[in-house]
């Protein structure tokens, strides 16, 4: 006979609960059923398709890679500022937090007024280089970076303020540099969280639209990311549209179940 | 007593005299006004400026009724309305997107409305010196175009091929709109929309006509949604839209007989 | 003859601290003092991680801070060893590749083989492959000796190094510290509130009360005659623990 827990959850709970899980799932089961399934395989080999779903993966693989490059630093600076006085602190914190709430064709609005051929930046850069960036991959990138990067950025800094300082003070009684405690202490420690923002921070480039098809636009092969192909032919073809919506789906549950438990027990620090 | 009703009558003459501000045509007979309720009305991007101009004057002669536009692609548009969209009246900007919506048995009977040619439109500094559509053969300029499954990518596709030019453009836009947004921003050298877009973007874009636009002209049918919670206040809107003082308003927006 | 000599000023939240003292190597200094005296401050002054407003810190000839000169050394150059109450070993990390962090840090290539020396000598090498949370409290605090004094400072510091064990298990801990305190060659620095780890392992007792020394000698000096009704308090305690 199985003793039941003091401590499991009230019964009652399972009605919402189960509600909640309801509108999470049924959705996208909706989407498996009704697929096309004997034509799959004729709609997925299309040029077009695979052609997107490069483009997609690859510029979302890149964007993760920037996000990490530039976003870790800034999360450490991020989590220095509990020492700063107020209105920096909260300033900082806002500004990092804005393209999570901005929606994001406001963002390829944006970036194409500072990044555009008429740009606060985009201009000086045709001018004097002969540089322009919307229409580009890199504006797919940048699109993607702008809309994408606060996830990790915010997922490293909470792994830092969770973290034992006083490890690193132990380090450097033992002798190891800054730059050693760095690399042999703290990153290790806050591994979990760079994980975890790195998923969330790929996916979501991954699933990016309003912000790059206002900034990079829509062209097969250079800008045309899988969301935006998948709209389009939504008007045309609605099966094909559902089919690369599967492709979607399959390649994010692909890459969150690559990634071990462990990670995602970052995203909940 | 006597010169005050003078001045009040003579204030009374020259107010009604002022209120007769230009307008491009009489509202419809003010004694229709037994309409009431709301109607839900999609209608193509290359609507949006025009068909605002006709609200205003439909709700003058029916103040009860409240309009609610919802302008996109059509193709969008018509995806959405076969999908369950509460809609009451749909404009499309081509037969093709109109037909998805019939194919699903939701409106009957079609009428065109109007047509719409297509025009090159710069920015109003003309960057890159277009004059005319062949200079966009240039791989170095910087184009905009409609795709393919919107009715002025169709257009647009129509006018290439009875050409023969090859151009590129570096992005295919989701509506007519987002091609014009794109040229204003001075974004593009060149982008293809409607005679109309180009009127209505009022001097923030230069237009460019080129005869090989009456290739590829745009037919826009209306038709009321058999699903219609407000039959009686949409078929009057449509019958604004067709009637001689709708027809003359939508023409000084640039677009032509259907 | 290289004497460890610290005579310093640290703010603190409540009260600043002031003290001076210093040892002769092979020694083992005692600093006792109630919660919030000021006993951390000492030992985060040393190792570096707390600023001294003002005073100077030296081990021999070698100035690890100096304000007046404007000398303050980076921990990771002071060669002041610490051993945590808590331990504090790196959770990532495997016994030995705690021990090996200090002679790797610095450089050197048999870094993994004096660590297992090191653990050999402590009677812990079973435990070179587990994970500190495998560890029991009295084996943690010896990787944590062992990892301290496999980075060979000059100065060791124990900062209640027993507080966090339980009771049967800190006379054990207790002794085989003291045993391994004897070979070490540097200054020891012990920081406790219990008067039987200052009996089993101190030569001379630093008392330091509300951020001030109210007493220094060796325990039986101490002893005969307390000067502060603390520490015949201490005093009092003794063989409770």
């Amino acid at each position: 006979m199985r003793r039941r827990s003091k401590t499991s959850i009230a019964p009652a709970l399972w009605i919402p609960a189960g509600l909640a899980l309801g509108l999470l799932v049924l959705p996208l089961a909706g989407l498996i059923i009704r697929a096309p399934w004997a034509q799959l395989p004729e709609l997925l080999s299309r040029p077009t398709v695979l052609q997107a779903l490069a483009l997609s993966v690859g510029t979302a693989g890149l964007t993760t890679v920037l996000s990490l490059l530039l976003g870790v630093p800034l999360a450490f600076v991020l989590a220095s500022s509990v020492d700063w006085p107020a209105v920096p602190r909260r300033l900082m914190r806002a500004l990092v937090t804005v393209p999570l709430v901005l929606p994001p064709v406001v963002g390829g609005v944006a970036l194409l007024l500072l990044l555009g051929r008429r740009g606060l930046i985009g201009q000086p850069l045709d001018d004097w280089f002969g540089i322009t960036i919307p229409f580009t991959t890199a504006a797919v990138v940048i699109a993607q970076t702008f809309v994408a990067m606060p996830f990790l950025v915010l997922s490293v800094e909470g792994a830092l303020r969770a973290s034992d300082r006083r490890f690193e003070i132990a380090a450097g009684t033992l002798g190891a540099s800054r730059f050693t405690i760095f690399r042999r202490v703290t990153l290790p420690l806050i591994a979990p969280g760079i994980g975890a923002g790195a998923l969330l921070c790929f996916t979501r480039a991954l699933g990016e639209f309003g912000a790059t098809i206002t900034f990079a636009g829509s062209f097969p092969g250079v800008t045309q990311t899988l969301p935006i192909a998948t709209y389009l032919e939504l008007q045309r073809d609605p099966n094909a549209a559902i089919a690369l919506s599967l492709v979607l789906i399959v390649v994010s549950i692909v890459v969150l179940v690559s990634l071990r438990d462990r990670w995602t027990a970052g995203l909940r620090s | 007593m006597k010169k005050v009703i003078a001045i009040a009558a003579l204030t009374a003459l020259a107010l009604s005299g002022c209120a007769a501000t230009p307008e491009p045509a009489p509202a419809p007979s003010a004694s229709e006004d037994t309409l009431s309720g709301s109607i839900t009305v999609f209608a193509a991007a290359s609507l949006t400026e025009s068909f605002d101009q006709l609200k205003t004057e439909f709700v003058k002669a029916h103040p009860n009724v409240t309009i609610t536009f919802n302008f996109g692609g059509s193709s969008a548009l018509a995806e959405q309305i076969v999908q369950g969209a509460p809609v009451d009246v749909f404009a499309a900007a081509s037969p093709a997107t109109m037909a998805t919506v019939v194919d699903a048995s939701l409106a009957s009977d079609p009428t065109d409305f109007v047509s719409n040619t297509l025009e090159l439109a710069v920015p109003t500094d003309n960057p890159a010196g277009v004059q005319a559509l062949a200079d966009l053969e240039n791989p170095d300029l910087t184009v905009a175009f409609c795709a393919a499954e919107v009715p002025c990518g169709a257009a647009t596709v129509k006018v290439l091929d009875a050409t023969g030019l090859t151009i590129t453009p570096d992005t295919y836009e989701q509506d007519v709109k987002a091609v014009l947004t794109k040229v204003e921003l001075g974004e593009v050298d060149a982008g293809l929309v409607y005679k109309t877009d180009v009127l209505a973007a009022d001097g923030t874009v230069l237009g460019i006509e080129f005869p090989e636009a009456s290739e590829a002209v745009n037919l826009y049918p209306i038709a009321t949604l058999t699903d219609s919670q407000n039959a009686e206040a949409a078929d009057a809107f449509v019958a604004w839209v067709l009637s001689p003082e709708g027809q003359e308003l939508l023409q000084t927006w640039g677009f032509g007989a259907p | 003859m290289t004497r460890l000599v610290a005579d310093v000023r640290v703010a603190r939240g409540s009260f600043d601290l002031d003290v001076a003292f210093s040892l002769a190597e092979g020694r083992t200094l005692a600093i006792v003092g109630p919660n919030g005296a000021g006993k951390s401050s000492v030992v985060g002054a040393l190792a570096g991680y707390v600023e001294v407003r003002e005073g100077r810190i030296l081990v021999g000839d070698r100035v690890l801070t100096d304000t007046a000169a404007g000398v303050d050394l980076p921990m990771n150059k002071r060669r002041v060893g610490v051993v945590f109450q808590d331990h504090l070993l790196f959770p990532h990390l495997t016994v030995l590749q705690n021990v090996a962090f200090g002679p790797r840090s610095i450089g050197r290539e048999d870094a993994t083989a004096h660590a297992a020396a090191w653990l050999d000598r402590l009677g812990i090498a079973s435990l070179a492959a587990q994970r500190p949370r495998q560890l029991s409290g009295g084996q943690a605090q010896r990787v944590a000796l062992a990892r301290t004094l496999a980075a060979e400072p000059s100065v060791l510091v124990l900062d209640e190094p027993f507080a966090s064990l339980d009771v049967e298990v800190r006379a054990d801990v207790r002794a085989e510290v003291a045993l391994h305190l004897g070979g070490f060659a540097g200054h020891t620095i012990l920081v406790s509130h219990d008067i039987d780890d200052v009996a089993a392992l101190a030569d001379e007792v630093l008392v330091v009360e509300s951020g001030r020394v109210s007493q220094r000698g060796t325990l039986a000096e101490i002893e005969a005659t307390p000067a502060t009704a603390y520490v015949r308090r201490l005093l009092s305690g003794r063989g409770e623990a």
